[in-house]
């Protein structure tokens, strides 16, 4: 693959956990354990630092955008038991909100699909998630899955909110009850758990089992045209499984796509689910797209110590 | 075993194994995973270097090259290290402490705000067993950080009588043997001091106060090993004890933080230099004789986060550290060789420097936690440890089969593609589908090739323009397109079939299906033709309207408008077989001349061709004498043996098929094979075109077979998602979109799938859940692509082919005074405004006042110009547009330049921040 690399030089005072790019791909947000956040423009390969935003007392662990229908909006979540929504005004950040119902380090946050309205779940040490609707006015329903997972829970992310057959129906008052609202979660006890809201409720709809130490990461594959369902999931075990289900009997399957030596930190599918990225340690990014047998396969991989900037690799 | 970096000097460390011996590393040399070649050098004075138990590097500059050392029959020596730069320097005697009958020195510390302080710890014994020397004091070395006078002569005890007597500063005795201690607040001023004693407490000492005691509490817990202070964080401090080690914040010095078991008797723990809260930690080798433990070749390294409240919150349930192991490459499979001390590495972040056993030193990093992540513009940002970046495809990478091999054949992110397809109108420039060939950047993609060119096939059958339905066109020459429609064998005939366009988009199958199921005269006829080149050899053929246009949607009609019959000289075939040698297709033309019982054709183009290529390819030649031994059914058996062994070496799988076809016709009388099965070969060939093959049965087969092996022939492609097999199987069918969505499944491509079944025009195929979901993510990645306007051509295509209403529009602008809308009513000035188009006078027919009641129209905030558009304005940079906030706007063009350089909105006083929101990059 061939790209460019651009490095951002982030004045960040400690480790940088997370970096993400907003909807239109115009402005980056990066979080880190110096406890800020700092949202940079990016064009052209160059970046200015647009604001720093400081509010948490703790590592940023991750941060959020949210789509753009609903203005520019950015959720942080963090070690202080935090998450904290803030709002772009006038050019000017400031927080909008601050939920702090976590009893432990909040590790995880996802927006859900921009259909489903202005709502996100994250995922907490303390074994619970939440999910958060706005109400409007800036009134935040809360509802809590306890339990979630014991120990703790470390990654969310939401199912895309069209499926096949969910377009059926023509626009009406019922329209929104066609839309999928899953979730899927990642934790310290081995599993990733599937959870459906049914009546205003989360119940556990499927539990995978098939890693053997901690799940640190899943995310569930855009849905782009395609029938099944599909989640990858990374452990500190060091395996990345693939987990798809044609969504009719509801049965999932799994595939070890790779069994690696480090612990793997993150996974994340390209914008139409057909790549998967997947990051260990050291800078190491390797990228894996599904063979037409079903197998695979690294299709490139990123080594570290590529700190040159706007070099052309492949 | 110990090893210690000289804190000023990062190439210099020295390591205590019993001995002492002192080592410089070359970073340069360092490469991660394999044994590294380190320097050692002596010392001069080589009495000391035995029985060393602990030691600690002078901390201030001057003195850098002091090491003070503490020995197991009590005595703390002060030594100078000679390192290769400093050998022109000074020569520091060597110094010692020492209390009478003391026991064995376990550890010591120097104070790095008064670097005279040495703070020792020894066994349990009568005397204090922790003391604290002022390594300055008593006359003879009164000013021992002034580096200058230590080296004057006069001060320099003679090296015979190097042990003095020196009274400590502080006298500690707890009564206890001391295993470790630390000064505390090493950043700032500080004298106070932690030590642990005898796996039964730790204490902490304020030495300032007079009477020298107990300035804490005395804190009773087993983990009294291997104090150590996290450098980056003045209150953390970790400590171990048997299986365990604790994490204690001083400013609640109660109990640990986190205490974390472990599998073995711990040898060492060191905070990590550089990052807050990162513990690394070894156990005991373990090695009984019996065995290894598995732990012996690793160092642990824990990640603590930040203790952020000093409340009880600090007590977390349930909190883990991650581990994460570190594993130096030693050599593999000796089970003899494990790690025996490691520290990190002073200058490298995240890196250990270890030594095993067998005296081979290693650096080893440890791997940062990397995030890497997907963003909506296929590009995707990683971060790990400090670093940030992003990768990005740059969009003026052409999508050029030779340049570089840019993009690998098992690497094309589906998404780049996508994307350059949209913003190159593909699929949406309905008047020439065969320009869809180039705009889908998939040069090798043959099957998106040929949908296409079957999409445009279609178009041109169906030409609503020729007055007769094409296929029936008598003599339908139409130069310009260079394809010709097929004309029935008889033209009297021109009066019945009309195969409409929705006929072919429901695919061939469901063509002949019908066309066989109904019973009146539409049933085929079989016909005898003579071969050309075999005599006395004929063959039978199967004809019928629908299968002659059949014929023409498979590409097999002719090019030249006069030909009227399928075979024999001037034929339609023959025809075709010059129009695929002309474009190249060499086997392929030869092999359909022969089944066009051509083989003279078949042989002059055989002949041609390998008379271009030169000797060098001698296929052709032979292919052709093979061909010309070809005598019909009486063939003879030689021939047909010699033939089926060529057949098989043969690459191309055309050719192949030729011979496949000639040995079926030979052996026609000897076997009573089904017509069907005779052929079977040819077509379950995949490597032969879709098009190829369907035509080929449409000429052989007999009208029931016809229809099972199309029946075959569609679910083959079906399952395998082949979108040339939309010939077979249609697109409006439910096996038209399941061949699609295979296709989806298999590529990722919903584009094609969903601009092609557009082509239909067919609302209810397009309102199917699976086109629905296509459609419904195309359009999301569009606008995620912020591609509007590709987005409203979509949307236009996709009204006009579903035959969905549009949306009417819902905005309208109404003038300030009147309140009537001023965009509807036709501007009074169109029709003079035309004639003036041209000459950039265009301006002059704009409306600037209202239709209605001749009021002015508001002012550009930009140009101060009346706004106002002529009617049905295509430019889109001439329109009017305004902020939803502050309600203020003005041309287009003006605001976009305004925009460019400001965020605020160009009315002077306004405050808004109109420009803040625009999704413009």
């Amino acid at each position: 693959m061939v790209s460019v690399i651009n490095t951002v030089d982030t004045s960040h005072e400690d480790m940088i956990h997370d970096a993400q790019m907003d909807y239109y791909g115009l402005q980056l947000a990066t979080c880190s354990s110096d406890r800020t956040v700092k949202i940079f423009e990016v064009k052209n390969g160059t970046q200015r630092l647009l604001t720093t935003l400081d509010g948490h007392e703790g590592p940023v662990w991750q941060v959020a955008w949210a789509h753009p229908k609903y203005g520019r909006i950015l959720a942080s979540c963090s070690y202080d038991r935090k998450v904290i929504i803030w709002k772009e005004h006038d050019g000017h950040w400031s927080k909008l909100y601050e939920f702090n119902d976590h009893k432990s380090s909040v590790n995880s946050l996802s927006w859900a699909p921009h259909t489903l309205g202005l709502a996100f779940a994250c995922g907490s040490s303390d074994g619970s998630i939440s999910v958060l609707k706005h109400m409007g006015d800036n009134q935040w329903d809360c509802q809590k899955i306890n339990n979630a997972h014991s120990v703790g829970c470390n990654a969310v992310s939401w199912a895309p909110a069209t499926v096949p057959g969910s377009l059926i129906e023509p626009p009406s008052n019922s329209y929104q009850n066609n839309f999928v609202r899953k979730i899927a979660s990642a934790g310290c006890d081995n599993l990733v758990k599937i959870w459906c809201e049914k009546d205003g409720q989360w119940i556990e709809e499927d539990k995978l089992d098939g890693h053997t130490d901690w799940v640190r990461d899943c995310a569930w594959a855009p849905s782009v045209g395609l029938p099944d369902s599909k989640i990858a999931s990374c452990s500190q075990d060091g395996r990345v499984i693939v987990w798809s289900s044609s969504g009719k009997d509801g049965v999932w399957t799994s595939k070890i796509l790779e069994k690696f030596e480090d612990v793997v930190w993150h996974v994340s599918w390209s914008l139409t689910g057909d790549i998967l990225a997947v990051s260990g340690g050291n800078n190491k990014v390797s990228l894996w797209k599904e063979g037409l047998n079903g197998e695979w396969t690294c299709i490139s991989e990123i080594g570290k110590g590529q700190s040159n900037s706007n070099s052309v690799c492949d | 075993m110990e090893i210690l970096f000289n804190p000023h000097h990062h190439e210099t460390f020295a390591v205590t194994n019993g001995d002492l011996s002192f080592y410089k590393l070359c970073y340069g040399d360092i490469v991660e995973d394999e044994e590294i070649s380190v320097c050692r050098f002596h010392s001069k004075d080589t009495d000391v270097n035995t029985d060393v138990k602990c030691m600690a590097w002078h901390p201030s500059e001057e003195c850098s090259d002091i090491i003070a050392l503490g020995q197991s029959n009590g005595r703390v020596v002060l030594k100078s290290v000679e390192f290769m730069d400093y050998s022109s320097m000074v020569h520091l005697p060597k110094r010692e402490f020492f209390q009478k009958h003391s026991k064995q020195c376990n550890a010591l510390a120097w104070n790095t705000h008064h670097p005279n302080w040495l703070a020792v710890g020894f066994d349990k014994q009568k005397q204090s067993s922790l003391v604290v020397w002022d390594v300055n004091s008593k006359g003879d070395f009164s000013h021992m950080t002034e580096r200058n006078k230590l080296s004057g002569s006069e001060l320099n005890p003679s090296p015979n009588q190097p042990s003095v007597v020196v009274k400590p500063l502080v006298e500690l005795t707890p009564g206890e043997s001391v295993n470790s201690l630390a000064w505390i607040g090493q950043s700032g001023e500080t004298s106070t001091l932690i030590a642990g004693f005898n796996h039964k407490f730790l204490r902490v000492y304020d030495i300032r106060s007079p009477s020298s005691s107990i300035s804490s509490s005395t804190i009773n817990h087993k983990a009294t090993s291997g104090i150590c202070i996290d450098p980056c964080c003045d209150s953390r401090i970790a400590s171990f004890g048997e299986n365990s080690v604790s994490i204690w914040d001083l400013r609640k010095f109660v109990k640990p933080v986190v205490n974390i078991p472990v599998n073995n008797n711990i040898r060492k723990v060191e905070w990590s230099p550089h990052r807050e809260g990162m513990l690394a930690v070894l156990l005991n080798s373990g090695h009984d004789g019996f065995g290894v433990a598995s732990d012996n070749d690793v160092v642990y390294v824990y990640e603590l986060h930040k203790a952020l409240y000093s409340d009880q919150d600090l007590n977390i349930v349930g909190y883990q550290p991650i581990v994460r192991t570190v594993k130096p490459k030693l050599p593999a499979g000796d089970w003899m060789t494990w790690v025996n001390g490691f520290t990190w590495l002073p200058v490298q972040p995240n890196s250990l420097l270890t030594l095993s056993n067998a005296s081979s030193f290693h650096v080893t990093g440890i791997l940062e936690r990397t995030s890497a992540c997907w963003n909506g513009n296929r590009s995707f940002s990683v971060t790990s440890g400090y670093d940030c970046f992003y990768y990005s495809h740059p969009d003026n990478l052409a999508f050029h089969q030779n340049s570089d091999s840019i993009f690998s054949a098992e690497f094309v992110d589906v998404g780049q593609i996508i994307m350059k397809r949209a913003k190159n109108n593909y699929g949406l420039v309905n008047e020439n589908p065969l320009k869809n060939i180039e705009l889908c950047l998939e040069p090798e993609n043959i099957d998106l090739h040929l949908l296409w060119e079957w999409i445009d096939r279609i178009n041109h059958l169906t030409q609503p323009d020729s007055s007769t339905p094409a296929i029936l066109s008598p003599s339908g020459p139409q130069p310009t397109t260079g394809f010709i429609h097929n004309k029935p064998r008889s033209t009297p005939r021109r009066q019945s079939l009309k195969i409409g366009k929705s006929a072919y988009f429901s695919g061939v199958l469901a063509v002949m299906k019908e066309s066989i199921g109904d019973s009146n005269t539409n049933h085929s006829t079989t016909e005898t033709i003579q071969w050309i080149g075999v005599p006395s050899t004929k063959s039978f053929t199967y004809t019928s309207k629908k299968r002659n246009a059949v014929l023409s949607l498979c590409d097999w009609g002719s090019s030249v408008g006069k030909a009227v019959e399928r075979f024999g000289r001037n034929s339609i075939g023959e025809a075709l077989v010059r129009r695929l040698q002309t474009s190249g297709a060499t086997e392929r033309a030869c092999t359909i001349a022969v089944w066009h019982l051509d083989l003279k054709l078949a042989i002059e183009i055989l002949n041609l061709a390998s008379s271009k290529k030169g000797n060098t390819d001698l296929q052709f030649s032979a292919v052709a004498m093979a061909l010309s031994g070809y005598t019909g059914s009486g063939s003879p058996t030689l021939w047909l043996d010699t033939c089926r062994r060529l057949q098989n070496e043969l690459k191309s799988a055309y050719l192949q098929m030729a011979f496949a076809f000639l040995i079926a016709c030979a052996e026609e009388n000897k076997s009573n094979e089904n017509e069907s099965l005779k052929f079977e070969p040819i077509l379950s060939n995949k490597t032969i075109l879709v098009q190829d093959r369907v035509a080929f049965a449409c000429i052989y087969l007999p009208d029931s077979s016809l229809v099972s092996y199309l029946s075959r022939l569609a679910s083959d492609v079906t399952n395998l998602g082949t979108l040339s097999g939309t010939l077979v199987t249609g697109l409006t069918g439910s096996n038209g979109v399941q061949l699609l969505q295979n296709y989806v499944n298999k590529t990722g491509d919903m584009q094609t799938a969903l601009l092609v079944i557009m082509q239909t025009n067919n609302s209810q195929t397009l309102l199917g859940p699976n086109v629905l979901h296509w459609k419904e993510s195309y359009c999301q990645l569009l606008n995620k692509w912020k591609l509007c306007l590709e987005r409203s051509e979509f949307d236009l295509q996709w009204a006009k082919a579903s035959g969905i209403q549009r949306t009417t529009s819902q905005v309208y602008i109404h003038c300030n005074y009147c309140n009537k809308n001023i965009s509807s009513t036709p501007a009074p000035t169109t029709t003079r405004g035309r004639g003036y188009m041209g000459g950039g006078i265009g301006m002059q027919s704009s409306i600037s006042s209202c239709p209605s009641c001749r009021k002015p129209l508001p002012r550009c905030s930009v140009c101060s110009m009346h706004l106002g558009t002529r009617h049905n304005e295509t430019d889109v940079s001439k329109w009017t547009s305004w902020c939803m906030k502050c309600r203020h706007g003005g041309h287009q063009a003006h605001l976009m330049e305004w925009f460019e350089k400001h965020v605020q909105c160009p009315v002077t006083d306004c405050e808004c921040y109109c420009g803040s929101d625009l999704p413009t990059g």
